[in-house]
């Protein structure tokens, strides 16, 4: 799970670090920054934490600097499933990369590239956002059918920067003022008013390192909705020029992460509870938001069309509102397929010569929080499309190309399989944006084959009326 | 100005000839379009699904076929069905079916059209009813003339009776199996007509695929014997029919032994002996034969004579023996419940626990064909007066359909044809007499006396054109336009009436999935009840992909198809104790139920419950045929008498007997029930009885799922208690503890009475 993106370079420099560093197993920072002020939220309200560290950093060393690193501590079966960072004043976007240390301390380095080179003594402000997935662990673990759902977080009280911090401060944020339980050290530095946690601000705590004891904090809290995880996502982008359409069909497995449970399911409860619509930690109902414009939405899953769905959709916006077939208690499973179409000239554009331009969603998906354990996303582009490029929004661990034989197709699709695993629903709605030529050589092959095969079918027909195969006059 | 009409449009004899071809060729193009057609009503209501129960064995076959190749299902051993025991799939299945609609994916692969193999096998029915209505216009054709054959095509696309076997996802043996029958028997008649080994040939070529594809294929095997043997009987042996029915007959034997489920019942079982019989005799007549010709001599032949009935009683006399020692197998049970409608129920309950197993009812022959029924006896009278050799065909093809489509509902299938085929002979004879725009000339010089009694005659002659009979006639016609319109007029009537009718009853009665049930919400909206696919969603979505769900026999291809899990029994039915097993379990009480239903390592125990929604088609009512069953087995340990008030009524309110009240059935299906409604209020709809408040307590079984409508409720099977308690004392020490907080443990005694020793498996 927590590979990375342009490996090879990012161990090379681990590597050297590695080779460098007294303990051996986890990497070493250079000292050559502080941290002045630091802010770090810890937002628990979706079914994921997303955790945002904003912070001022000061160059202390004499030479200028580009590289800046923050680890997140991903205990268990915790990962990071991705971070972003931009420069908080102007608002220009920096490069993080994760560091390949292979060690077993769990805490994850990234490598942030900052957005200009830190000439000594400059301070920069830096807003580093990560999202963390499988860190809130359902306690207890079984529930009955109608009791409250609580989550628990376990963190850091220090955010374990590699750097000096003078003054430092963690927020966190609870999805529900129902908060029965969280951490308190005996001194004043706990505050908690409404949905939000404040831990510090502690002073001049010293650079985190790996072998410290980590001294912890832990909340738990009331979370009123269900933990989405879709396990795998399958979606497929179809584009066919002829038929003017872009096809979008998603196949989703779904589980339910909250807490399990403890007995059987009662229908009798659940029905006599439903009247007066009780929040439940059981996915009863998803609300899947699509562009403008879409049409001919579908809900089907294994065994067939499900009913209990609702379509609407004008120019502007619509919402595909599917309810699966029975509610998803904690542990429970659930597949099922979406699709739609749209109309292609809102998502495709001319290029130059032959060339198109793509802009679609990478991810869509539901408005309950969702984490993705494995994210397929297929591009599947007209027949004969040759020279394909794309700039993805977030980074692609995996990717394959091959044809997609499908309807009448001679040679078969020209298809790009992108993988990313573990996604948050951070990440949807943002645009892949996909180049690649087609000739009119390749647009007017289908129907030549079809023209061909009904004239050879014709002809063959016509050949074998006239052979005569009786036997004697 | 209609003759004019007619001369330039058939000036030309050639033109004429290629005009009539190509209307032939549109009209049954759109016959066939039509009757496609008309079978989407379930597709366009819901949704492309496959139908019923038996059509999910199918669909499930055919996925296994396209999925593992066909050599894998010609082997397959299917571990997941009869748990423990598995069945011999490949061998105990007719292949055709699955092999056709694999053979029609492979091939729209091959040509890059990657159909899914659920939508072949929804589809395949209705594509197979254009490809009958082309065979019955053949036939017919064969018969009269090619009009008749158009209306033929054209009654048979829409006729109800074959309609409600082959609607879209109706996946069944006969959605091509009626289509083979008329395919065959048009080669038999071809064949007979020719005297011609190729056209033989093709028959046993069809008739083997027809053995492939359906059990039904023993009414072919019978009667085309039958035909030659009435045809000899008349003296009409010729060696068109020794070629005909030796080539047939040889070549449709060996090929139909090499389908496994078949094998060696050609030569074995009574049901096929006729045709050999009727084999060894045509071998006797043609020698005899032949012998004449050689040797015309008068006492000879009498001797010959004499011969060939010591031989024919000789060889009957040796059926007889080798049925009696058991070399060949009696008739089986199935055949004499054909002969006497009530051997079933005595002795055979599981047969006549189906429906479709039940004698027909008088008005379903009208529902199910409309106005021609009572035009089939018109058109076989047709056949008497011309009485060629296929002629005969059809009259013994009609009085044999006939007797079985009344002996049993599904058989109403196989009279649909000949009925579609005769009533066509008759409306085509109808209309090619009164339809004549000329009236007879030679005719108006007679004297007005004689005019109106030809008339009468050539109304009741029917055909005036092609036949040896009418040919020597003089032309004769009806003179009266007014006759000709009103009785033209009230044809039309009743055609149109016929196709409305058609399409009422394919809308109403035929085109529900069964799978999926509609209402009306109060808007008039369309509301549909998926229950079943919900619980068996559930089963395959949230238990363990080895559960075993124990569930009455009915629904065993259904959990195996969308639930994907092993079930004990199925719609197979090959092994009756093991249904009396399941039967067993229901009809007792939890103590022996539970013992039961742990030694077949039983996960979960589906039900079917229609009180809250009025379903009446739930395990309720069908619980006395599982109690039936299970006392064919258990005479002492079920009774089904037990099970009726003193009064000898079946209830399931507060006079329910103990029995009742303590089977497993009767506790799953009302457990927690009553609560649903206020005190006193609860309610069974179905059998629109009061039930008591105080619900029955289930102890051995846990309530797992249940579906929204409380139609599937699914039963977890509990394992053995931890401290090695029985479920009794274990469930009374808990709610003991539980109530001791509120009521001073008054319950854990009253609890504890109950408990008994429980046999662990």
């Amino acid at each position: 799970m927590r590979s990375s993106p342009s490996r090879s370079r990012v161990s090379l420099l681990a590597t050297l670090l590695l080779a460098a560093s007294h303990l051996g197993s986890a990497l070493t920072v250079p000292q050559v920054y502080k941290n002045t002020n630091l802010l770090r939220t810890i937002d628990a309200s979706k079914a994921y934490i997303k955790e945002t560290v904003a912070v001022i950093i000061e160059n202390t060393s004499d030479k200028p600097q580009t590289d800046y690193y923050l680890p997140f501590s991903v205990p268990g079966s915790s990962a990071v499933s991705y971070v972003e960072c931009k420069d908080k004043k102007e608002n220009t976007p920096c490069k993080a990369e994760a560091v390949d240390d292979n060690s077993d301390y769990p805490l994850k380095y990234y490598k942030i590239t900052l957005p200009k080179t830190l000439q000594p003594k400059d301070q920069i402000t830096l807003s580093i956002t990560a999202g963390l997935t499988g860190a809130l662990e359902p306690i207890p673990a079984v529930i009955g059918q109608s009791d409250k759902q609580f989550l628990s977080y376990t963190g850091d009280k220090y955010v374990p920067s590699p750097y000096l911090t003078e003054k430092q401060k963690t927020k966190f944020r609870a999805a529900n003022g129902e908060i029965p339980e969280y951490t308190v050290y005996g001194g004043k530095d706990v505050e908690k008013s409404g949905y939000t946690i404040t831990y510090g601000p502690y002073d001049d705590i010293p650079a985190q390192n790996s072998d410290d004891d980590r001294i912890t904090f832990t909340v738990r809290f009331e979370f009123t909705n269900p933990v989405v995880y879709m396990e795998k996502l399958e979606r497929d982008i179809e584009v066919s020029h002829w038929g003017n359409n872009l096809a979008i069909e998603e196949r989703y497995w779904m589980t339910n992460n909250g807490a399990k449970l403890r007995d059987q399911f009662s229908r009798l409860s659940w029905a006599t509870t439903s009247y007066y619509n009780p929040p439940t930690a059981a996915i009863k109902t998803l609300l899947f938001p699509l562009r403008g414009g879409s049409k001919d939405a579908y809900y089907t899953d294994e065994v067939g069309n499900v009913s209990t769905s609702r379509f609407r959709s004008d120019s502007r916006e619509a919402v595909l509102d599917i309810k699966p077939r029975f509610p998803i208690f904690g542990g429970w499973n659930y597949s099922f397929v979406i699709g739609w179409n749209n109309d292609l000239p809102g998502y495709l554009r001319k290029g130059k010569g032959d060339s198109y331009i793509l802009k679609v969603p990478l991810l869509q998906g539901p408005t309950a929080s969702t984490s993705y354990g494995t994210v397929e996303v297929r591009l599947i582009l007209p027949e004969g499309a040759t020279d394909i490029k794309y700039d993805s929004p977030v980074p692609i661990h995996k990717e394959e190309r091959f044809l997609h034989k499908t309807f009448m197709d001679t040679l078969g699709r020209t298809t790009v399989k992108l993988t990313i695993d573990n996604m948050v629903d951070d990440l949807k709605n943002r645009d892949i944006i996909v180049t690649y030529n087609y000739s009119a050589m390749a647009a007017f092959r289908k129907p030549l084959t079809v023209l061909v095969s009904v004239f050879s079918l014709y002809a063959v027909s016509a050949v074998l009326g006239k052979i005569d195969l009786s036997i004697g006059k | 100005m209609a003759s004019s009409i007619k001369a330039t449009l058939f000036k030309d004899p050639a033109s004429t000839e290629s005009t009539r071809n190509i209307l032939k060729v549109v009209i049954l193009l759109v016959i066939a379009a039509v009757s496609v057609a008309s079978r989407l009503f379930s597709v366009i209501r819901f949704e492309s699904i496959i139908h019923e129960f038996d059509p999910w064995f199918n669909f499930r076959a055919s996925k296994y076929l396209v999925k593992n190749g066909f050599f894998d299902f010609w082997n397959w051993f299917d571990d997941r069905t009869w748990y423990p025991l598995g069945r011999v799939t490949g061998g105990t299945l007719y292949p055709g079916l699955m092999v056709t609609s694999g053979a029609i994916w492979h091939f729209l692969r091959m040509i890059s059209l990657p159909v899914d193999i659920r939508n072949i096998c929804v589809l395949l029915a209705p594509g197979f009813s254009g490809l009958t209505a082309f065979a019955t216009y053949l036939f017919t054709a064969e018969m009269k003339d090619s009009s008749a054959g158009l209306l033929a095509a054209a009654f048979m696309g829409i006729a109800p009776g074959y309609i409600s076997r082959s609607v879209a996802g109706s996946y069944d043996n006969e959605a091509i199996a009626i289509f083979l029958l008329m395919f065959t028997f048009y080669l038999w008649i071809k064949a007979a007509k020719l005297g011609s080994a190729m056209w033989g040939g093709l028959c046993a070529l069809f008739y083997f695929y027809m053995v492939s594809a359906w059990g039904g294929y023993v009414f072919i095997t019978n009667l085309i014997p039958l035909h030659v043997f009435v045809l000899i009987l008349m003296g009409r042996y010729s060696g068109r029919i020794y070629v005909a029915y030796s080539s047939w007959y040889a070549l449709g034997t060996l090929a139909s032994m090499q389908i496994p489920f078949v094998g060696f019942l050609p030569i074995r079982t009574s049901e096929h002996m006729a045709a050999l019989g009727i084999f060894g005799l045509i071998q006797l007549v043609a020698f005899v034969d032949y012998l004449r010709g050689q040797v015309p001599s008068k006492h000879f032949n009498t001797l010959l004579r004499a011969i060939v009935v010591l031989i024919a009683v000789v060889s009957f006399v040796g059926l007889v023996t080798l049925t009696v020692t058991g070399v060949i197998a009696p008739w089986s049970g199935r055949f004499y419940s054909l002969w006497d409608t009530g051997y079933a129920k005595i002795h055979i309950p599981i047969i006549a626990s189906v429906s479709e197993h039940q004698p027909t009812a008088w008005p379903s022959f009208f529902f199910d064909l409309n106005f021609l029924i009572w035009l089939f006896p018109a058109g076989v009278y047709l056949c008497f007066r011309q009485l060629r050799d296929e002629h005969v065909f059809i009259i013994v093809y009609a009085v044999m359909s006939s007797y079985f489509a009344g002996v049993m509902v599904r058989l109403m299938l196989t009279l649909t044809p000949v009925v579609c085929v005769a009533a066509a002979m008759a409306v085509s004879s109808i209309l090619d007499t009164y339809l004549e725009i000329e009236s007879p000339e030679e005719a108006a010089e007679e004297s007005d006396s004689k005019k109106s009694k030809k008339t009468k005659e050539a109304a009741a002659s029917g055909s005036n054109t092609g036949g040896f009979l009418s040919s020597k006639a003089p032309f004769i016609g009806i003179y009266s336009f007014t006759s000709k319109a009103a009785v033209v007029a009230s044809f039309s009537v009743y055609l149109v009436m016929f196709v409305l009718h058609c399409t009422w009853v394919t809308s109403n009665a035929y085109s529900s999935p069964s799978v999926v049930l509609a209402s009306r919400m109060p808007d008039g909206s369309q509301h549909i009840i998926d229950d079943f696919r919900e619980a068996y969603y559930w089963l395959r979505k949230n238990t363990p992909y080895d559960a075993k769900i124990a569930s009455w026999w009915d629904y065993g291809y259904q959990i195996g198809g969308m639930a994907d899990r092993t079930t004990l029994v199925d719609n197979n039915t090959w092994n009756n104790t093991h249904i009396a097993t399941v039967g067993k379990a229901m009809a007792s009480s939890e103590e022996v139920s539970y013992e039961i239903l742990r030694k077949h390592e039983v996960d979960y125990v589906l039900v079917i419950f229609g009180g809250l929604l009025g379903y009446s088609g739930d395990d309720i009512n069908k619980f006395l045929w599982m109690v039936r069953i299970a006392e064919g087995v258990w005479p002492s340990e079920v009774q089904e008498r037990k099970f009726f008030t003193s009064r000898g009524e079946y209830k399931i309110d507060h006079d329910a007997t103990d029995t009742m009240k303590n089977s497993l059935m009767y506790k799953m299906s009302y457990y927690k029930y009553a609560s649903m409604f206020p005190p006193g209020q609860a309610t069974d709809r179905v059998r629109g009885a009061k039930l008591p408040q105080e619900g029955p307590q289930i102890h051995t079984i846990e309530e797992a799922f249940t579906t929204e409508n409380w139609i599937v409720r699914i039963y977890k099977v509990k394992d053995l208690d931890q401290f090695g308690r029985d479920h009794f004392a274990a469930m009374a020490f808990e709610s003991g503890k539980k109530r001791a907080g509120k009521k001073a443990g008054m319950a854990g005694r009253a609890g504890g009475k109950k408990g008994r020793r429980l046999v662990r498996a």
